[in-house]
């Protein structure tokens, strides 16, 4: 178990590494300046921004310094908002959208193995079509699609939510995106439980415990359900990727003022350092979360942790 | 081996009895009947050996009896334990009998047992589903059953995950676990056939051990007439999901009055032809079952097949006391 | 080289043969699935629809019209599914952008097929080291968060059709090449490869002979299933602005400028969301019926 764990915690460094990279130097073999898309500076001001933010250095110290930063926290400062450092930036909106993701995790990991485990153990009834089929409605239907319906339903003309803004971050504001983010995720993770459920549920083991006389929510609860729920656990690292890019649209729609929406925001205005340290800050935590998700599967699955 | 002569079987009442039990399945190819009119007993003490190639139906017969069929068969016909009707009990009433009263051993050591559960555990709880014990009491009861199927070391087995296990120690401790709650019936299901050979031999000498010192009746399904010899007293030869014959060993291997029983017979590899270890197998393939034959399954691989083999099904007559067969010869040279 | 020439016809009609049965089998298998046949004959309508739609109408996609600004939907004026805030006629504007949003999924999934197509099967081929090492940085790629990537480069590239076609493509390639590896390790061990290999074919003569047509039926199951994910990629960055530009557009745009006036004009986010929906919606069910068909062992 300690070696295996060593061994992953060395796997995400070269990870990590290659993001950060691959992100940099894409942003500096881009055609053009940062202060391109601006009407034009004189070269005097040019060359002093430049020197400001180290753009005359060359490119491979220019990266350790970045990485330097990185190190110590330090995500650079934001070419737009002259004001604000990326880190502060980001220590502002993420914590936002920390609270929008991590409820619509819960929602969506509560919903949707509740779900795949009735529609498995209703296996090829009315019930388990019922709930397949609403599965795939909600993984084809992009929540940017959900999201505007649901306002147009509970906001506008229902009126019992409000239909944007963060208000006081209270759950009346939380309702509507955190459904909308969560949707396709409780959709995909019920047709996921369904079907290693429902594989499960047809191993010879399941068979000899059902030959021992354990009642069926035994047999269901103590058998089935850590074997069927773990590759739920390995869709915990995608299932992250995927609500953050969530977030992003989310954000943008209800007009929350989270990381996603600087992050939009930092793209249309061509904000280079902002997209940059949000590229690698969330893919800091996508690595991070991986490794976890991978460490706790090995605590799961007894016979990863021999290997 | 056991005296069959003076047995008691026909006196005393069954523990098990079981009577035009058939199985179906649907599949999208169409129904296939698995099991046909099958119809056997077992008494206390009885070990009934149930013999046919893979595909014959003899695992789904005891699948049926304790409601294990997958999703798509159903049986139906008559299983009585104990001089109760238990084929197609809910679920909640047949929980009292499987385990308790009727235990399964599985074939394949490696998969039925539950990879993500310690041993101790998967022991205890089938023991604490039947009786009212507390958890140690339990935990005790599972390392006394790892030591009487002779596992070394049965403490630390109870802390082991399968995978740590070899496959004839799985073998014991699925043993151990049919029989934790002592039930009067045990059915093994091709136990030996996933181990290696010397393991196989030791894991049948454990079960006959066992089957006096808990007094049990038990069903052995398997391939391999060669099992069956030291250690049923009777058996039921099964082809197509039918029965071919059934007596008591003895008259299986010196008076088989059966083609297909003489086939697998053949199929034996013998050492007695001076040194020369010959197998005959039987040539062609099992019948499909989902087109049956009107006629007698075996009659496309037998060599004494005769014009009414293809049109008339074969009854089950008796051929002497306790000796029956399905073939429309009178009598085999 | 003269023994190989005779060991590859013998070998070949065998495969052929096991192919076109395993088609048979499955297309037959398919034709019984409801409701993948009725996503399919609903998918060719859009495609129709979307193809020749345009052409029937008297409006042109970036025909603007001050006189006629945020119409309902009316078939009147021919404008069946109403106009939007410059005038221009939604029906159009729906059936152009479908075939954008149809284009991007056809190409992207294209682009990603040959990638994960070649990566997997060399990966699978070879075996080994070669094997560990491909599949360790396939590992790595995994772990990136590719959408951000896709569109750090379309900030700093600017917004390019072409570009975004191949970034979208070459991040869905993963799973495919992942896929494609274990069959074709399968595969490598059947006996005609084993004899392809002992007559001394070359290794990617071999691949392109006898891996990849071996490999059709899993590969169909995976484009059928990466196009909505692609189309879906394309919507969300053509939502945030970041796809396609004006006058162009494509249904993620048009949901983007539905949903501002959503409460005003409803049928702007109404007719493309519905044709962005049912499209993905048709391409997942003919998906997981192609899946089940091809794979006996999965059914119920």
């Amino acid at each position: 178990m300690f070696r295996y764990s060593v061994k992953r915690f060395l796997g995400a460094g070269p990870t990590l590494l290659i993001l950060v990279a691959l992100a940099f130097f894409l942003m500096r073999a881009a055609p053009g300046g940062p202060f391109d898309a601006e009407r034009p500076v004189s070269p005097a001001v040019r060359a002093n921004l430049e020197r400001a933010y180290h753009l005359d250095e060359p490119l491979l110290q220019q990266f350790g310094r970045y990485v330097a930063g990185l190190v110590r926290g330090d995500f650079g400062p934001s070419f737009q908002y002259p004001d604000y450092t990326v880190t502060e930036l980001i220590r502002e909106g993420f914590p936002v959208s920390l609270r929008i993701g991590a409820f619509a995790m819960l929602l969506a990991l509560l919903a949707g193995v509740t779900a795949g485990i009735l529609a498995a153990l209703r296996q090829n009834r009315a019930a388990d079509a019922g709930i397949m089929a609403a599965a795939m409605t909600g993984i084809s239907i992009p929540n940017f699609v959900i999201a505007p319906l649901l306002i147009l339903l509970f906001a506008v003309h229902l009126d019992w939510l409000p239909g944007g803004g963060y208000g006081d971050g209270s759950l009346r504001y939380l309702m509507l995106p955190v459904v909308a983010l969560a949707l396709p995720q409780i959709a995909y993770i019920a047709r996921l439980t369904r079907g290693s459920m429902v594989e499960v549920l047809r191993s010879p083991f399941i068979r000899t415990a059902r030959a021992k006389g354990l009642p069926a929510h035994t047999v269901v609860l103590r058998h089935a359900l850590k074997p069927a729920l773990l590759p739920v656990v390995s869709y915990l690292g995608p299932a992250t990727a995927a609500l953050i890019t969530g977030s992003v649209v989310i954000e943008q729609i209800f007009g929350i003022p989270g990381l996603g929406r600087f992050f939009v925001q930092g793209a249309l205005n061509r904000d280079y350092t902002l997209v940059l340290g949000v590229v690698v800050f969330y893919g800091a935590l996508i690595v991070v979360l991986n490794l976890i998700v991978d460490l706790l599967y090995a605590v799961l699955d007894p016979r990863v942790r021999y290997t | 081996m056991p005296v069959i002569g003076q047995s008691p079987q026909y006196s005393e009442q069954p523990l098990l009895e079981v009577r035009h039990l058939d199985v179906r399945f649907t599949t999208p190819e169409g129904e296939v009947k698995a099991v046909d009119d099958l119809e056997f007993s077992l008494v206390r003490g009885e070990t009934l050996g149930v013999v046919g190639e893979s595909g014959s139906g003899k695992t789904q017969v005891a699948h049926a009896m304790l409601g294990l069929l997958a999703e798509n068969g159903r049986a139906t016909g008559s299983v009585r334990f104990a001089g109760e009707e238990i084929l197609n009990l809910p679920a909640k009433r047949l929980n009292r009998i499987r385990g308790a009263g009727m235990a399964l051993v599985f074939q394949d050591p490696m998969t039925s047992l539950n990879p993500y559960l310690r041993i101790g555990p998967q022991l205890s709880e089938a023991l604490m589903a039947h009786e009212p014990v507390s958890g140690r009491q339990a935990r005790e009861a599972a390392c006394s059953m790892l030591d009487a199927v002779h596992l070394a070391h049965p403490r630390a087995c109870l802390r082991a995950y399968p995978h740590e296990l070899s496959g004839g120690m799985r073998q014991r401790v699925m043993i151990a676990m049919a029989l934790i709650c002592r039930p009067r019936v045990l059915i093994a299901d091709e136990p030996s056939t996933a181990l290696d050979a010397t393991v196989q031999a030791r894991i049948l000498e454990l079960l006959s051990e066992l089957k006096r010192e808990f007094e049990l009746a038990m069903l052995l399904i398997t391939h391999d007439l060669g099992v069956v010899a030291g250690t049923c007293d009777r058996v039921l030869i099964m082809y197509g999901g039918r029965t071919m014959e059934e007596a008591a060993v003895d008259d299986i291997f010196y008076r088989s009055q059966h083609p297909y029983t003489r086939g697998l017979l053949g199929a034996l590899p013998r050492l007695d032809a001076a040194g020369v270890s010959r197998m005959a197998a039987i040539p062609g393939q099992p019948p499909s079952l989902l087109e049956p034959q009107p006629g007698c399954p075996f009659e496309k691989r037998c060599d004494y097949r005769f014009e009414p083999c293809k049109h008339q099904r074969p009854p089950l007559e008796n051929v002497s006391a306790g000796h029956r067969k399905a073939c429309h010869h009178e009598k085999l040279p | 080289m003269r023994g190989v020439t005779q060991t590859l016809p013998a070998a070949e009609p065998v495969e052929e043969v096991i192919g076109r049965g395993l088609w048979t089998d499955a297309l037959a298998r398919l034709r019984h699935n409801r409701a993948a046949m009725i996503s399919l004959i609903v998918l060719v309508c859009v495609i129709v629809l979307v193809l020749l739609g345009p052409s029937a109408s008297p409006y042109a996609y970036d025909d603007t019209n001050f006189d006629a600004i945020s119409l309902p939907p009316s078939a009147g004026d021919a404008h069946y599914f109403g106009t939007d805030t410059l005038g221009r006629d939604l029906f159009v504007r729906t059936l152009i952008g479908g075939r954008l949003s149809l284009l991007v999924g056809l190409v992207a999934t294209l682009v990603s097929l040959v990638i994960g197509v070649s990566y997997g099967a060399t990966a699978g081929y070879f075996g080994g080291r070669v094997d560990h090492l491909m599949m360790r940085i396939v590992d790595i790629l995994y772990a990136m968060p590719f959408l951000f990537l896709v569109i750090l480069l379309l900030v700093f590239f600017g917004r390019n059709l072409l570009l975004m076609f191949v970034a979208i493509g070459a991040i869905n390639w993963l799973d495919m090449a992942r896929i494609v590896r274990g069959q074709t390790l399968s595969l490598r061990r059947r006996e005609f490869v084993e004899a392809a290999v002992v007559g001394g074919v070359p290794p990617f003569t071999i691949i392109r002979r006898h891996i990849v047509p071996n490999l059709l039926g899993i590969v169909a199951v995976y484009v059928t299933l990466t196009i909505p994910q692609v189309m879906l990629v394309e919507s969300f960055l053509s939502f945030l602005g970041l796809g396609v530009q004006e006058p162009m557009t494509s249904w993620g745009a048009l949901v983007n400028e539905g949903a501002r006036g959503m409460e005003t004009t409803p049928w702007m986010l109404i007719f493309p969301a519905l044709f962005l929906a049912a499209t993905l919606f048709c391409f997942n069910f003919v998906g997981d019926g192609l899946r089940d068909a091809l794979d006996p062992a999965d059914r119920k």
